[in-house]
């Protein structure tokens, strides 16, 4: 186990490299500058600008200096936000993003697993039927209707709750958002875990356990579970990376100061190290959750191990 | 054995996860019923439309800012942080709710040839750290923004309004120390200018001429804007800054107006989406908008009449032709193509939010500025279509050859309304086929600089409230979006205009400029912008300014409708 962890490792190195590399060239390649929309700056002024940041060397060399930073675990100055680094906005933006998405985590898987089990049991009957259909609904309904419709009826409407706004993640502050985030990730996970735990309730084993007169609950929790977790622990890894790191439509509706934001904002104003930082985090979070997974898989299934 | 012992190893964590989500829906419970114990949100502490006061006598201010700033700090480019310097900030002058100049910092000033200008400083103006402001102050902080060493700063500014060596510090040939100002005694500043200039002080509300502390920005170059150690001069002072969230700010307790101050607290709020910002604004977590959702416009005027303010601004929506390139580098087609606009229509009907058409490059509601009757603008709508077709005609086009051009366009819902409405027009009076190209906003402004264009959209705003400042863009020696418009009449005339102490003499050069610059028509006006925003009721000491001024000094609760 250890020398797999090890081998991932010394594979997420190489693999990063080239997501920095191709980022770093693909977002200087685009057209535009940090600076270009500051449109009454005169050539002159937006040369000496560019020169302070380096953009006046050859890309090779600000590719170069750009990795060394990197190495020493420097993202470099915002362009867009010009008072601070990029670390430090993303050391800012980072655990509010992980604390709504661990939260929408948490409720959709929780929600989520317990749905499916049930659609399952009562497979083709009306509960089955309406959790269904609201599944659907969740996945297909776009969070950007869904979220206002949020808003306009428990904040505008009846005045529950506020409308947006972070408040150092007060609970009345993270429902709405956390409701109109997890609602499409509920249902998903709701029907990958119908569709498996129907597959595995109609295995032999489940038979078996069944005729030595188990008790239901006995056979969903201790048999029929784990082997029908095994669809969604491969969905869950990189879903959790996207969770986490924030999400535009959520945090622009909502007004909270997460990743999202530094993400559109970065890459609308061509903030080139705000971009790849953010880049950089999420690649190697991916890495990082898809390694999860594949050692979570070892545990969950006897027939995979890494030695 | 080894069967027992997985099953040992591989169903613990199951059995835990059944007793997690046991946890979970305790806690799910819990998290409820304490949600149904809470009192509920308006009576709670958070501050609120209803109850501006919050815990503890809180008068706290929220205010839409569209945008997170960029940088608080005067000297760099703030983008949407203007509204939080002006606030932070006092200057030399403010610019009144009439867009005329109030004394600030300075309490008078003199000039005896509109070339060296005097300030008196009021001796109790002070920093946020008790601090006097005085004249070195001002000397440093204009120095600081000329330097070419740090090259962030908008030393353009004091270029273009031509205080004395700003030009040549820029371009690095003097140091900052020779700059033409100087702190003659602690309360006294004094200005020197390249050439007279009639309206210098009107030029003075511009944020980049507002004053840092010396002491804090040297001891901390990198913190200084942040919280705890930032110090300003102005009614307010910054408290509380949490990037895409808000920037909080509390009364200086040591501005020498502190007892004009009514609010305890402001709070500006970068919502970049109008609907958003609407919605916070309808459930009463905003008491002034920036925008409107240009959707809504109409419906919020009918239900809420008072709450709308839609102010003409001192901008202008202009077409920019590209005179350097075929087919545009033809003055007839460029003619042709402006004057088949049918600007009344594009204002008042498809816009219709208080627009006004524009036949100047200055808008028309600038402050004792008469509407300079351009020839063309005097005409009706039919006669500018009939000489527009002539025109046309004459450069060679007609129905059987007509003329393809590609309109270039911010991407958003409505700039696509406009585009799509001028070119409906140039389609039916000269059968003109045009190529609606929408780009982003960065890449629509490099494709402007780099001359990669045809005709652009771009919207000409005044620094400050004289029609030099939107004048001025069209100079040769001009940083404005415009490509190549050089013409040596033209900056005669603005040179003549700006030495001209007289003011209805000088808006009589204006107007000639204006008509010069109409007969090469490199750049067409369309219409006047308004700011539209909300502001609730309980909000007292709102006016509507030209420039989008919004001082919270100026702004107050209205006590009777608090009770």
């Amino acid at each position: 186990m250890l020398s797999f962890i090890l081998r991932r490792i010394l594979e997420a190195i190489p693999t990063l490299l080239v997501l920095i590399t191709i980022s770093f060239f693909l977002i200087r390649f685009a057209p535009g500058s940090p600076f270009t929309s500051e449109r009454k700056m005169p050539p002159e002024v937006l040369a000496n600008i560019e020169a302070k940041y380096g953009f006046d060397k050859p890309l090779y060399q600000q590719y170069w200096s750009y990795l060394s930073g990197l190495a020493r675990g420097d993202l470099g100055p915002s362009f867009v936000y010009k008072d601070y680094s990029v670390s430090e906005l993303v050391g800012k933006a980072f655990p509010v993003s992980l604390k709504i998405g661990l939260t929408v985590f948490v409720v959709s898987v929780t929600l989520g697993i317990l749905l499916g089990i049930l659609a399952a049991l009562y497979q083709n009957t009306w509960a089955d039927y309406t959790i269904m259909s609201f599944s659907v609904a969740g996945i297909v309904i776009p969070t950007y209707v869904i979220a206002p419709l949020l808003v306009l009826f428990f904040a505008i409407h009846l005045k529950w709750l506020p409308a947006g706004g972070w408040n150092d993640g007060g609970w009345q502050y993270m429902l709405l958002p956390v409701a109109a985030m997890a609602k499409g990730f509920t249902g998903y996970i709701a029907r990958i875990m119908r569709g498996s735990m129907i597959e595995v309730l109609n295995q032999d084993f489940i038979r078996t356990a069944r005729a030595k007169g188990l008790p239901t609950r006995t056979i969903m929790l201790r048999h029929a579970l784990r082997p029908a977790m095994l669809p969604l622990a491969s969905v869950l890894g990189p879903a959790m990376v996207g969770i986490i790191t924030g999400s535009v439509v959520i945090e622009n509706i909502f007004g909270i100061p997460g990743m999202g934001q530094l993400f559109v904002n970065g890459a609308l104003n061509r903030d080139y190290s705000m971009v790849l930082g953010l880049t950089v985090l999420v690649g190697a979070l991916t890495i990082a959750f898809n390694a999860i997974v594949d050692i979570a898989y070892a545990y969950i299934d006897p027939k995979i191990r890494y030695s | 054995m080894g069967k027992v012992a997985l099953r040992q190893r591989y169903s613990h964590p199951w059995l835990c996860l059944g007793r997690a989500l046991k946890c979970l829906g305790s806690i799910a419970l819990l998290l409820c019923l304490s949600a149904c114990s809470d009192p509920p949100m308006n009576s709670a502490n958070r501050p609120s439309i209803d109850n501006p006061q919050g815990k503890s006598t809180n008068r706290l201010l929220l205010r839409g800012n569209y945008a997170e700033p960029n940088s608080l700090d005067p000297a760099a480019q703030p983008g949407e942080g203007i509204f939080i310097l002006w606030d932070m900030y006092e200057g030399l002058v403010r610019s009144g709710p009439d867009g005329q100049v109030q004394p600030g910092v300075a309490q008078r000033w003199e000039s005896e040839d509109n070339q060296v200008y005097t300030f008196y400083l009021r001796e109790d103006a002070r920093w946020s750290n008790g601090d006097p402001v005085t004249a070195q102050d001002f000397a440093y902080s204009w120095r600081r923004l000329a330097s070419p060493l740090s090259p962030e700063r908008q030393g353009w500014y004091l270029d273009s309004i031509k205080v004395k060596n700003a030009k040549r510090i820029n371009s690095g040939d003097l140091s900052p120390e020779q700059l033409g100002v100087a702190a003659l005694d602690p309360y006294i500043f004094q200005v020197q200018l390249e050439q007279p200039s009639a309206f210098f002080i009107k030029s003075l509300t511009h944020y980049s001429l507002l004053p840092v502390h010396r002491e804090t920005v040297e001891k901390y170059p990198d913190h200084w804007t942040r919280p705890g150690y930032h110090v300003s001069n102005g009614a307010f002072q910054l408290d509380r800054w949490s990037v895409n969230e808000r920037v909080e700010l509390v009364p200086n307790e040591y501005y020498w107006d502190r007892s004009k101050v009514k609010l305890d607290r402001v709070a500006f709020l970068p919502i970049s989406s109008p609907s958003a910002e609407l919605n916070r604004y309808r459930a009463g977590d905003l008491h002034i908008t920036r925008s409107i959702p240009p959707a809504q416009f109409i419906q919020l005027r009918e239900t809420t009449p008072t709450e709308l303010k839609a102010p003409l601004v001192a901008a202008t929506f202009m077409l920019d032709f590209n005179g350097k390139k075929a087919p545009l580098d033809n003055a007839d087609l460029r003619k042709a193509l402006a004057y088949a606009i049918d600007r009344e229509t594009l204002a008042y009907k498809v816009l219709g939010r208080g627009e006004r058409p524009a036949y100047t490059l200055t808008p028309a509601s600038m402050q004792e500025y008469p509407f300079p009757r351009s020839h063309w603008s005097q005409w009706s709508q039919t006669e500018r279509e009939r000489e527009a077709l002539r025109l046309y005609q004459r450069a060679g086009y007609s129905t059987s050859k007509p003329l393809r051009i590609e309109l270039k366009y911010p991407a958003n819902e409505a700039d696509r309304a406009k585009a799509v409405a001028i070119a409906a027009m140039w389609k039916r009076i000269l059968d003109v086929d045009t190529e609606l190209t929408h780009l982003e906003d960065n890449v629509l402004g490099d494709h402007i600089r780099s001359s990669n264009y045809q005709i652009a959209v771009w919207n000409l705003w005044a620094e400050f409230n004289d029609p030099y400042s939107t004048l001025s863009v069209m100079l040769s020696e001009s940083a404005g979006p415009v490509n190549g418009y050089r013409d040596d009449e033209y900056d005669q005339l603005l040179a003549q205009a700006m030495r001209t102490a007289e003011e209805s003499s000088r808006n009589a050069i204006y107007m000639l400029a204006e008509m010069h610059f109409a007969k090469d028509m490199r750049s067409t006006p369309v219409y006047q912008l308004t700011d539209r925003k909300l502001v609730k009721p309980i909000v007292s000491g709102y006016s509507d300014h030209l420039l989008g001024f919004i001082y919270s000094k100026d702004l107050s609760f209205d006590d009777q409708r608090l009770e």
